[in-house]
């Protein structure tokens, strides 16, 4: 992606996070003026932005050590999801 | 008391800080060897669940091996950022071989399949978001920095702040927009 894009639709980004919800449209409508590949980008990061609240935040050894502790705690079942991962088939 | 190896990792800390790129060699694999005992202690269980912190573990490490009358704050920062860059190496590393070891005597080890789904579709395992995030470097340097040292390094954000050299506000923002951004590459 171009840098100045990059540029923009990181601003424009943070602009929309900063409205209240009603007023978030009219804005991004306004501020795209007619690009509608830039308004989608944006919108996508929008919607990937409400559900990543959790995501991320947990650091990677944690998350890793967090595997090994719950399948301690109680068996995992094949197919369980753990954390974010699906159980494979049992080794051991 | 101050060991050799304490002698010699601030000796290449130093250096590297001066801008020595020869240094920074010779110190990353000193740092990936002491994380990666760690980390594995950690992975078998042999850590305090309540207490575990990538964060405090860094800073064990710095404590451990650095001498600390002769380094700077901006050595710190430059080796809490190696820290991340390792430990995410290391752990990429432990999940190519697809081993998570369970507590206890029985060595039963589970294997988590680098390709499995999580629950709700998007490949959100370590490698899909290991290769997000060196496309996010690219295109953007700060914001994958920014990554790297939170999650991979459990910094805080006023912590990432310092080692960065930017504004606590800047880098909230990266994180949030390389958070989003990082979640919609990964539901391709």
């Amino acid at each position: 992606m171009q840098q100045e894009r990059w540029r923009r639709v990181d601003e424009i980004f943070h602009s929309v996070l900063k409205l209240d919800l009603e007023k978030r449209a009219a804005f991004l409508e306004q501020t795209c003026s007619g690009d509608s590949d830039l308004r989608l980008e944006v919108e996508r990061l929008l919607i990937h932005h409400n559900e990543s609240d959790s995501f991320l935040e947990e650091p990677a050894l944690e998350l890793a050590a967090h595997m090994g502790r719950t399948h301690t705690k109680h068996e995992a079942m094949e197919g369980e999801i753990v954390s974010h991962y699906r159980v494979g088939a049992r080794l051991g | 008391m101050i060991s050799d190896s304490t002698h010699e990792i601030t000796a290449l800390l130093q250096a590297w800080n001066r801008g020595d790129q020869d240094a920074l060699e010779r110190l990353t694999p000193l740092i990936y060897h002491e994380l990666h005992r760690a980390a594995r202690q950690c992975m078998a269980g042999e850590h305090a669940a309540d207490t575990l912190q990538t964060t405090a573990l860094i800073n064990e490490l710095y404590l451990k091996i650095v001498d600390l009358k002769r380094v700077s704050w901006q050595n710190r920062a430059h080796f809490f950022a190696l820290c991340a860059r390792q430990m995410r190496r290391i752990l990429t590393d432990l999940y190519r071989a697809g081993v998570c070891q369970k507590r206890g005597g029985k060595q039963t080890q589970i294997a988590i399949d680098a390709s499995t789904i999580c629950a709700r579709g998007p490949r959100r395992d370590l490698m899909a978001i290991d290769e997000a995030l060196e496309r996010l470097a690219q295109i953007d340097a700060r914001k994958g920095q920014v990554a790297e040292l939170r999650f991979f390094g459990g910094l805080s954000v006023k912590e990432t702040a310092e080692v960065l050299q930017v504004s606590a506000e800047t880098v909230m923002r990266d994180w949030k927009f390389s958070k989003a951004w990082l979640s919609s590459e990964l539901e391709d």
